[in-house]
């Protein structure tokens, strides 16, 4: 993150380093409370004193030794719930890409902080993801647009509501004519109300929707076989066979990815006695995904060779065959042109041959899906797949989704083209940066004379409008979000607009002339609306506390129509079979796992948080295979030239072992030209070679070297295993072998105890903290590397010191490849600090900083630290994090500037920090701590609810660390190994247990779970797999 | 005094046994004033023209270290190329390097002085002298590479306000502890061998700047018997109390990396390893040094093939033992099974690093083979050459195990590659710096030899024939009173004739004498009734103390008053403290050696009436004296001069106690 600069927007006089020692005011937790505004008061917090005094009393002599003075206020009026010192949770809902997911939101005396999932929404049950963790940061991003802007100069609310009311009075008395709205996707009834409301009051005006990685294409095949629009839930905890499709479910670019790691990880581990047996998955892809890394089978193949793939296991499976319904005529039409088209040569008849027969013997009991990239036929394909396994309100439901009104960004282009937008409002999104690049959509932008623009940042789209007005944030904001599966949330604000922003509801009601008390009286009128059909909902303040409402979706159990053998033809009649060879090489567009599309690039969480799969950090790069870059003689970091017809791009390339060959994937989301200071110029634009036409992707891409070089920072520069059992897997067959020898690992634990000279102290704490990391479910998603940095404080360090290899990550995210690196099997292994009971680390340190507590905690304490190093040379994991320079006090560009650079946090920064987690200054080392804060927070708790402090009961699962509550697929669990009935407990006694370089002594309290597989016997006979012990090539 | 105008008291190298040239300890005629005049010159005179520019280039390199120091605490560690995994490289390496250097002067100087080696006198001082530079530059990288240094108090053993003591189980601890009293006691036992060469520098003196300046240094020495009685102890015991001392102090810098559980850091070859690394590249330190000062200074007669021909053995050997230990580090590794540990010497020699691993096998076990050839061996420039490859090649090795164990341990994900910034190199090219500066300023106002030391191995320095240049002086005429007298100083040619004076007085029945010498005379103090120095058991109760101080305070402190849990570890376990212990009582013991001297022998004094006496100078470069007490029985001022002139007594004259 930036934290450059004392932000200019606190108008206060600069101020230089004696002023600042004259004045010695600290920020103590809640000394930082809304009610602090006084100016008078220069913001140092104790870090900057500490560096003051130190440096003054270096330089001379002792001036410095004195207490500094602090200011205690009271509240004059009590806030509600507040209580100084207590966290308070708001329930509100984070919306994205017309997705929703109910979050708690902790504040601390009005600040919020942190973001958790929310705990009762079922789907996802608390589990949040690395972007929902990150929305904290961008509520308090120093970059974020802080005034109403027009055309370039600052401007205020008041010009702008003197405009709103001369120029819409004349707009809206002329129905609306020349009016037009460009949003993103929304899940909002609020806003659908406000757009039922722009209906009748400008008729002529015209909404317009863009929702860059939105297809639609499923819903195109659904239209065909079902005359419907139809949205799939599926339930990924309920098949046993799962194919995918080029789907990456698990990857942040499906909207129900946590949903679905929830759901498919609960069945990843084999059943103990007579649970489910485990699922398999197939996945079938160009490029390996989070879905791919958790295959059994992955199957690569180019984007354009998947449709192909498709028809063969349609054909395998018989799916025109006369049992579906077909007539004679439509299954001889079918069988032709399934022949024809059906294309299994690349990979050979056993991939299609041996899933069709598992999906086969798993009847009802399976599940197909698709990419949303890949064209109507394969969804076409799938649905049907679907019907007829009878997998259809099993695995998957369908939801009928009602058709809006709405128009497209290809409609708006063409009419702005043709001058028939007046007035263009542009809410959210940022279409100028993301639009198809044939629309020319900045340029044609430019040509409309009224331009508004509400948005949280000055981005390239706002800098093509004339009003740029700075929004509201989710969490500053009313509003209203429901999903495809019925759930009604509520967005709520905890704070009060820090940087003058208005949100969207209050724009848009303001302009199209909607009668309101004000945005929170628009969701109270939709939430009215709505309540009749919500099972739950009771009272608006009922719901705001309990942050969701459900109703039961009406669930579409499908019919093939009248149309859909006519329909399905016409899709595989425009179906030309290619192999990837022939077609040249392609392109594929995939939402980046870090910014997404690109709206979070500002955020330097997600910026510095590693790629799932690559672990690069702050870029992206156009991923291609091994062989196919030995074709073209590239390396890793070689910029190559990209050209599509005239469009061209420049990418520096990345080898991804496991990608298909002749594809080469662009991350989108990143080249953003004006973000704030995080995401400028960070990466490189694929949204320039991405057409209307070409969307998802494109072949005949062509490729030319440019002879430079790029420098890449990644946070894991070797890939391989090295023989090491440090990640261990088996297959499920060699898991139920080894299963008797069960007792073994149990036994592991309690040796060499006997026998010692004097015995080693006790650990004797009433708890005794533990951790198990299930790695057969972990997906490798890294919400909890977030999550952790969001809970303890941890900087962001940026680019040049992440390719120094000192990322500060408390915990991480390891990823090995197995097998040969043309399409290697993937491994993730999360790793923070295993608080060993024997620790490396404790020894030798000189002065006491890394000690023990008798709960089994590896403390690390940070003001005896004197930064030595030494810990972190001896420790095995390689998990502490030393702060090489005053990564929070110093702009990143200015590190190296020493005390050139400029001083300070930004004030904004300093509000998100968790009061309870101290902000290390530099030359300090620092590790993940358990959550101490909040093991003592809920040790506090049970305290309070008993009847003496002595005497308490806390229960399992009353403790959770920020890792293992963000977790989406429940890999990580935490608890009290004293207590044998503990969830952790229990994993610690699982066969599978083994603890990482157990051999060196170190007795950690973190164990892992091997990862298991369970790939299908047939087809890996058919394979002839390569051997399984760690084979290098 | 007019030392130019006299005759010289001159020896004919008379050897002992026939010898080759290069086995002779000195070249030409050596007498106890030309080796005098030899070395004090270079102090006396103005600087070699070569001195000025070589002082302002080497302050120049430290003023760039200091800068690049001034950078580094002021902006962050992360200016050096640190990272996660390798959290010391350039730092450590130093500092490893700089120890080592450090270790050959206090083992010339101590274990060369037990082993009753006389090749030593000649280049000991220098060494000393190197071995504290060394450990200045060496003291300066643990210092700034920690994050935090303005907390780095917290390392000293006092209270503090977070009420929590030090982590005595820590090798970082125990370095503390053994580098600290390896530089004080080092420190004592160089500034010890300098006193009579300072009260020498402060005799010839001629401007009364210098005078003052030395004779404080000095602490008013003046070459008793009983000076030397108590002189030859306390070194003899610093001497006794350094030799374990400097294999400890190799011993605990290999402990930070014997103690982890890194692989090719977790080895228990290292105090070994590590010690004979050291002396190894100590003396090729010297030797690198002292070569091209021998030459620039002249001082060939005294600094011999001899000496180049005992260091570049001593360097042989310990080349042999360097290699064995490389060598058998792979053995283990092998012999091991431990996949860590095959992974870690197989990358160290052929990974990325293989380069710097190459360059010290060459320049530590290859270069030095060529020492096997005695023709090497006394060729100054060849062994000059081999001497820095070997300073090279140390530098690399503790680069080689510190970055390369670090760059790839356990966790293939955690590798890393460590590159070096400019502020690495330039605080590495800073501490050459220091260490050239200071070696500079010693040459210029210290004896660089000896003196005193070279004179009692010079041969026949013990039975000098007479000289007869005393001749009665006109100006010692003067009467004087009775009352003010103190004694009778009478200078004798030779120690024999001194020794055979005092043993004739004695049985006349005087008691009350003092003798005076340049160098220690043995059975001197025998002869004067001088019986053994009581420095033995004071030396052996503080070291008693220094053991249990230590042992009982820590056992209070991590049972008692503040158990602290760490890795696992009982609280009252002896062993991880051990090191602490030792060092404690070494230093209590030299503490109270070098107390115990100056108690005994009365120093500092500066305000002896001999002092005053311009005749009694010589005593610190060839004069033998004897006082006679004026308090004695038998004393009376012109019979005891009688008695004196009878034993051969050179113008014995009346002192005269202060005015």
């Amino acid at each position: 993150m930036n934290r450059q600069q004392q932000s200019e927007w606190v108008s206060r006089q600069p101020y230089g380093f004696w002023p600042e020692l004259r004045k010695l005011a600290v920020d103590l937790p809640g000394a930082d409370a809304p009610t602090r505004d006084d100016t008078s008061a220069i913001p140092i917090n104790r870090r900057s004193a500490m560096g003051i005094l130190a440096a003054s009393a270096a330089l001379a002599g002792l001036p410095g030794c004195r207490r500094p003075d602090i200011e205690l206020r009271p509240y004059t009026k009590m806030p509600e719930f507040v209580v100084p010192g207590m966290s308070l949770f708001y329930a509100t809902t984070l919306t994205c890409g017309g997705g929703a997911l109910p979050v708690l939101v902790e504040t601390h005396e009005g600040r919020p902080t942190k973001v958790e999932g929310h705990p009762q929404y079922s789907p996802t049950q608390g589990a949040s993801d690395a972007i929902a963790q990150a929305t904290i940061l961008q509520l308090y991003d120093p970059d974020r647009l802080r005034q109403v802007r027009r055309g370039g100069i600052t401007s205020s609310w008041n010009e702008f509501d003197t405009f709103v009311e001369t120029h819409f009075a004349e707009l809206l008395q002329k129905g609306g004519q020349g009016l037009r709205i460009l949003s993103d996707a929304t899940a909002s009834p609020a806003l659908k109300h406000l757009r039922r409301h722009m209906r009748q009051s400008a008729p002529e005006a015209q909404w317009h929707v863009y929702e860059p990685l939105r297809y639609g294409y499923a819903e195109q095949a659904a239209r065909r076989l079902f005359g419907k629009t139809l949205r799939a839930r599926s339930d990924f905890g309920k098949p046993d066979v799962i194919v995918s499709l080029d789907a990456d479910f698990l990857g942040r670019a499906d909207q129900d990815a946590i949903a679905n790691s929830r759901a498919f990880a609960s069945r990843r581990t084999p059943a103990a006695t007579n649970g489910p047996e485990m699922n398999r998955l197939y996945v079938v892809e160009p490029a390996p995904t989070l879905s791919g890394g958790m295959a059994d089978h992955r199957l690569r193949l180019a984007a354009h060779a998947i449709p192909g793939f498709a028809l063969a296991l349609a054909a395998e499976l018989r799916l025109f065959g006369p049992d579906w319904g077909w007539d004679a005529d439509a299954v001889r039409g079918f069988d032709r042109l399934v022949r024809d088209k059906a294309s299994s040569d690349t990979t050979g008849p056993a991939w299609a041959r041996e899933i069709a027969a598992d999906l086969l013997s798993h009847r009802g009991r399976s599940l197909v899906v698709a990419g949303p990239r890949q064209p109507p036929l394969v969804h076409a394909l799938v649905q049907l797949m679907n019907v007829a396994l009878g997998n259809v309100s099993h695995g998957v439901r369908y939801v009928e989704v009602p058709d809006e009104d709405t128009g497209s960004i290809e409609e708006l282009a063409e009419d702005a083209a043709a001058d028939r937008v007046n007035t263009l409002i542009i809410v959210g999104g940022n279409p100028a940066y993301d639009a198809p690049a044939d629309l020319t959509f900045a340029a044609r932008l430019a040509k409309i004379p009224n331009t508004i623009r509400l948005g949280l940042y000055e981005d390239e789209t706002a800098q093509l409008c004339q009003w740029r007005l700075p929004a509201a944030h989710t969490f500053e904001s009313w509003g209203d979000a429901e999903t495809d599966d019925g759930y009604y949330l509520p967005v709520q604000p905890m704070i009060a607009p820090l940087y003058n922003g208005r949100s969207t509801l209050t724009v848009l009601a303001q302009l199209l002339s909607y009668e309101t008390n004000g945005e929170y009286d628009i969701v109270r009128r939709a939430f009215e609306e709505q309540s009749p059909s919500l099972q739950n909902a009771g009272t608006f303040d009922r719901w705001l506390h309990d942050g969701l409402a459900r109703r039961e979706p009406l669930w579409f159990v499908p019919q093939l129509s009248g149309q859909a053998a006519s329909g399905l033809r016409d899709l595989l009649q425009a179906y030309e079979p290619v192999t990837p060879a022939a077609a040249g090489r392609e392109i594929c567009f995939q939402a980046d796992s870090s910014v997404f599309d690109g709206r979070f690039a500002n955020l330097g969480w997600l910026q510095e948080m590693p790629d799932p799969i690559t672990k690069l950090t702050w870029d992206n790069a156009a991923l291609i295979s091994a062989d196919t870059a030995s074709a073209l003689k590239l390396a890793t970091g070689d910029v190559v030239r990209l050209s599509l017809g005239e469009r061209s791009v420049e990418a520096p390339v990345l080898i991804q072992p496991g990608h298909a060959d002749h594809s080469i994937t662009l991350p989108l989301g990143y080249g953003r030209s004006v973000a704030g200071r995080v995401g400028k110029s960070v990466g490189f634009n694929a949204y320039v070679l991405r057409t209307s036409r070409h969307l998802a992707f494109a072949a005949g891409v062509l490729v030319e070297p440019l002879g430079s070089r790029h420098q890449f920072a990644f946070t894991q520069q070797h890939d391989r295993l090295e023989h090491r059992d440090l990640a261990r897997e088996q297959t499920i067959a060699q898991f139920v072998q080894r299963a008797a020898q069960a007792e073994d690992a149990t036994r592991h634990d309690t040796h060499s105890e006997e026998s010692r000279l004097i015995d080693p102290p006790r650990l004797d704490g009433r708890h005794q903290w533990g951790m198990v990391i299930d790695l057969s479910r972990c997906v490798g998603c890294s919400a909890c590397v977030v999550a952790c940095q969001s809970e303890n404080n941890i900087p962001v360090v940026g680019k040049n010191e992440v390719a120094r290899g000192r990322a500060m990550h408390w915990i991480r995210v390891d990823r090995y490849y197995r097998g040969p690196e043309s399409d290697p099997e993937i491994i993730h292994e999360p790793l923070a600090c295993v608080h060993c009971e024997n620790a490396p680390c404790e020894t030798v340190c000189p002065v006491n900083a890394a000690v023990h507590s008798p709960e089994g905690l590896n403390l690390q304490v940070y003001n005896r630290c004197v930064g030595t190093r030494y810990c972190s040379n001896n420790c095995p994991y390689k998990v502490r994090r030393f702060n090489w320079f005053d990564y929070n006090q110093r702009p990143l560009d200015q590190l190296w500037l020493g005390p050139l650079a400029n001083f300070g946090m930004a004030e904004t920064l300093k509000m998100q920090k968790n009061p309870d987690v101290t902000v290390r200054m530099r030359g300090v080392m620092e590790k993940c701590t358990y959550c101490v804060q909040r093991i003592e927070r809920g040790k506090a708790g049970a305290k309070l609810a008993s009847p003496s402090s002595s005497d308490y009961t806390l229960h399992d699962g009353q403790v959770v660390p920020a890792c293992a509550q963000a977790c989406p697929a429940q890999a990580i669990v935490f608890g009290d190994l004293s207590d044998v009935t503990s969830r952790v407990s229990q994993q610690k006694r699982d066969a599978r247990r083994f603890d990482l370089l157990a051999e060196l002594g170190t007795k950690p309290r973190t164990s892992y779970l091997t990862r298991i597989r369970n790939p299908n016997p047939r087809l890996a006979a058919a394979l002839r797999p390569f051997t399984k012990d760690d084979g290098h090539e | 005094m007019g030392m130019s105008d006299s005759a010289a008291t001159t020896v004919e190298a008379r050897p002992a046994r026939r010898e080759e040239p290069e086995r002779q300890l000195f070249r030409g005629a050596q007498s106890l004033d030309s080796v005098t005049d030899k070395i004090s010159r270079i102090v006396e005179g103005p600087p070699p023209r070569w001195w000025w520019p070589a002082f302002g280039f080497s302050l120049s390199l430290l003023g760039s270290g200091v800068f690049a120091a001034a950078y580094l605490i002021s902006t962050g560690v992360g200016v050096w190329g640190l990272n996660q995994p390798v959290g010391w490289a350039f730092d450590i390496t130093n500092f490893v390097f700089w120890v080592g250097i450090g270790h050959a002067g206090t083992l010339i100087s101590a274990i060369l002085l037990l082993f009753r080696q006389k090749w030593r006198t000649s280049i000991n001082r220098f060494a000393e002298a190197m071995t504290l530079f060394a450990v200045a530059c060496a003291g300066i990288f643990p210092l700034i590479h920690v994050g935090r240094v303005w907390m780095m108090w917290f390392l000293a053993p006092v209270p503090n306000s977070n009420a929590i003591w030090q982590n005595f189980r820590s090798p970082l601890l125990w370095d503390v502890f053994a580098v600290s009293t390896y530089a004080l006691v080092s420190l004592m036992f160089w500034y010890l061998g300098l006193i009579p060469d300072l009260a020498t520098i402060r005799d010839r003196s001629r401007s009364r700047l210098r005078r003052i300046i030395y004779g404080l240094l000095a602490i008013g020495w003046r070459g008793s018997a009983n000076h030397w009685r108590h002189y030859e102890t306390a070194v003899y015991f610093l001497a006794a109390l350094s030799t374990p001392l400097v294999l400890s102090v190799h011993t605990v810098v290999s402990f930070d990396f014997a103690v982890s559980v890194i692989p090719g850091w977790h080895a228990t070859v290292f105090p070994p390893y590590f010690v004979a690394g050291a002396i190894f590249s100590g003396f090729a330190m010297v030797l690198t040094l002292m070569i091209p000062c021998r030459q620039l200074y002249g001082l060939q007669d005294l600094v011999t093939a001899r000496h180049l021909d005992m260091m570049s053995r001593v360097m042989l050997a310990t080349s042999l033992m360097v290699g064995y230990a490389y060598g058998i580090e792979f053995f283990t590794a092998w012999y091991s099974g431990n996949l860590y540990e095959q992974y870690v010497f197989t990358n160290r020699a052929l990974g990325s690093y293989g380069w710097a691993f190459w360059i010290m096998v060459v320049c530590n076990v290859l270069v030095p083979q060529t020492l096997w050839n005695r023709k090497l061996r006394v060729n100054p420039w060849a062994l000059f050459t081999v001497s820095v490859l070997v300073n090279v090649g140390m530098w690399f090795e503790r680069f080689v195990i510190i970055v390369t164990s670090l760059h790839r341990d356990f966790l293939p994900s955690s590798w890393g590659m460590f590159v070096p910034t400019w502020v690495d190199v330039v605080q590495l090219i800073g501490s050459f710096g220091l260490f050239f500066t200071l070696l500079l300023l010693f040459l210029r106002f210290l004896p660089i030899i000896a003196m005193f030391e070279v004179k009692t191995v010079l041969p026949n320095s013990q039975h000098l024939p007479a000289a007869n240049e005393d001749a009665p002086s006109g100006g010692q005429t003067q009467t004087p009173d009775p009352q003010q007298v103190i004694g009778l100083l009478a200078r004798f040619p030779t120690a024999a004739t001194l020794t055979e004076a005092v043993s004739t007085l004695r049985q006349q029945g005087y008691r009350r004498m003092e003798a005076f010498s340049p160098f220690p005379i043995h059975g001197l103090s025998r002869k004067l009734g001088l019986g053994r120095s009581p420095l033995p058991p004071l030396v052996f109760a503080a070291g008693v103390l220094g053991l249990l101080l230590p042992l009982g305070g820590i056992l209070y402190l991590n049972v008692v008053e503040y158990p602290l849990i760490t890795a696992g570890k009982p609280y009252a376990a002896v062993q991880p403290i051990a090191p602490i212990l030792f060092e404690v009582m070494i230093l209590l013991a030299a503490l109270a050696t070098v107390g115990g001297l100056l108690m005994l022998t009365g120093l500092p004094y500066y305000g002896h009436p001999l002092l005053k006496m311009d005749a009694f100078r010589r005593v610190s470069s060839d004069g033998f004296f004897l006082l006679l007490d004026a308090r004695d029985e038998r004393f009376d001022l012109a019979e005891t001069k009688l008695a004196l002139d009878a034993v051969g007594a050179l113008q014995p004259r009346p002192v005269e106690a202060e005015q």
